[in-house]
């Protein structure tokens, strides 16, 4: 099997800067419209947050475009309905889905 | 169906970028990007087309030019070609998905058109001549072109072939290969082979693509291992990269480092590693990694000439910057000798996630948060107020470069 990654066209990287202004040029090419979603998936939603208990959960969420994080929950404010999962605060109202990826108990 | 890959390059970018913001054609003005203030051996980065046409190297010192009169001398702007180039990689997402699309360097992108091409409806080249004025009408740049149903041949297409046609567009063809790519010669003009092989494959006889392509591929393996078999399959027209097929290094290291343009003792240079490993290891937090290898490499004064090269594996991955310091600073304490030195390299490798970190019984784990917690400050302040706001107080002496270093980009001017 011949090696079709892009292993020899790998740049060579003299200028880390141009790193960080690609990610720019790539977040904004990546921007969509927020999906909004039917009362079956928010109610999934809902019930997932009232019922995670340890687990790692697998959050999809929209932050200018979709992103998703994997991680535990760290805190859920509730009041300022914001969760918070390996340092990354996300807006209740930002999740498009939740899957529990491991039950703890 | 043969892929259709566009090979695209910025004709002479940072000299066509000068022109352009100086209301100026390029092909008419003899501009030469270089930094003047250094001194008369500062290296030349790009000069434009109408001074490529005296004949000279793509990479001089300012010296070794010819005496024209009429040179303008650009400073490098290297933020202003980031932004260019950027915008430029913006302007091909348009065209196409982020995933058939990689980025070569800062004036060369490889974009995989083939499953565009009933979208677009037309030719390859009727595509690729749209591109061209597209970014001639946008930014006032000129661009070449290599197509064919390869990365490789693209752009060995393209640096053969396009940079001479008056269209600046070239396609190659399955034909081309046995027409084109086996009359290259010498060796070291085909894309990925150097001077070092050039040399190499002159003695086994060979002094064209042809006949690296016609010698026997099992021949070139036992002399050359993978690199013999993978010059063969490119001599042959045949590159299976494909650009959706990212490649992720499973080992990764970040360096810093830097010439000096005057003598450093082995006591000044102390100082410089100290600067010099506080922006590492903040860029290593920025990146959310720890590493676990830490290098150093020395090179002392021209008339000494040599240098060192020492590693050390650390015993667990860290980012803790007073850890990772004061390891750098005994390995550059026991190796370095007392002489002059000129150029200095640090780098953080084996680089993994930072998400958990392993426990150490001989380093206290509050130790390490406080670092972190300073890290991150540090961090915070220097993206709100610029990355000269927060210094250790010895980058006020003399010797420091810091503030030199924090005004370039890639060790030109910003």
């Amino acid at each position: 099997m011949r090696d079709t990654t892009l292993k020899k066209w790998m740049p060579f990287q003299a200028l880390t800067e141009q790193g960080t202004y690609l990610s720019h040029v790539i977040d904004y090419h990546k921007r969509c419209q927020k999906p909004i979603l039917s009362e079956e998936q928010q109610e999934e939603i809902n019930y997932i947050l009232t019922n995670y208990l340890d687990s790692t959960l697998i959050i999809n969420y929209y932050d200018n475009y979709l992103q998703t994080v994997t991680g535990k929950v760290s805190k859920l404010d509730v009041i300022n309905r914001l969760i918070t999962i390996n340092d990354i605060k996300i807006k209740l109202d930002d999740i498009t889905s939740i899957v529990l990826k491991s039950a703890s108990f | 169906m043969d892929k259709v890959i566009f090979c695209i390059d910025l004709k002479s970018f940072y000299a066509s970028v000068e022109c352009v913001d100086r209301n100026l054609d390029p092909f008419l003005v003899n501009l030469a990007v270089c930094d003047v203030s250094r001194g008369n051996g500062s290296i030349i980065l790009a000069i434009s087309p109408r001074l490529k046409q005296y004949g000279i190297p793509s990479r001089l010192r300012i010296f070794e030019l010819p005496k024209i009169d009429d040179i303008i001398f650009a400073k490098p702007r290297m933020k202003r070609y980031l932004e260019v180039s950027s915008k430029i990689v913006s302007l091909y997402l348009e065209y196409v998905n982020i995933d058939d699309l990689h980025v070569y360097s800062i004036d060369e992108c490889f974009l995989d058109f083939t499953h565009y091409m009933s979208f677009y409806n037309c030719s390859p080249i009727e595509l690729a001549t749209r591109i061209k004025d597209e970014i001639y009408s946008r930014f006032h740049l000129h661009v070449t072109i290599g197509i064919s149903h390869n990365m490789f041949l693209a752009k060995v297409c393209m640096d053969i072939e396009a940079k001479h046609n008056d269209n600046q567009i070239a396609f190659w063809k399955e034909e081309d290969i046995k027409n084109k790519l086996w009359k290259i010669s010498p060796l070291d003009k085909m894309w990925g082979i150097g001077k070092g092989y050039k040399q190499k494959l002159n003695r086994l006889g060979i002094y064209n693509v042809g006949d690296l392509a016609t010698y026997p591929q099992e021949k070139l393996k036992e002399k050359f291992g993978i690199k013999g078999e993978e010059l063969s399959l490119l001599a042959n027209g045949i590159d299976d990269s494909d650009i959706r097929n990212k490649y992720i290094p499973n080992d990764s290291s970040i360096t810093s480092g830097q010439v000096f343009f005057k003598d450093y003792s082995k006591e000044e240079i102390l100082l410089i590693i100290k600067e010099m490993m506080d922006d590492l290891v903040l860029r290593l937090y920025e990146t959310f990694s720890t590493c676990k290898e830490i290098s150093l490499s020395i090179g002392y004064s021209k008339n000494i000439t040599g240098g060192l090269n020492k590693h050390q594996i650390l015993p667990f991955a860290t980012n803790d910057l007073i850890y990772l310091r004061d390891i750098m600073l005994s390995l550059a304490k026991t190796y370095i000798d007392d002489k002059p030195i000129r150029n200095i390299s640090l780098s953080l490798g084996k680089l993994q996630s930072s998400s958990f970190i392993m426990g150490n019984i001989f380093y206290s784990i509050e130790k390490q948060t406080k670092q972190r917690n300073l890290l991150k400050t540090i961090s915070r302040i220097r993206k709100s107020y610029g990355n000269n706001s927060v210094l250790r107080l010895s980058s006020k002496l003399d010797c420091s470069t810091i503030y030199q270093k924090h005004n370039q980009i890639g060790g030109h001017a910003k």
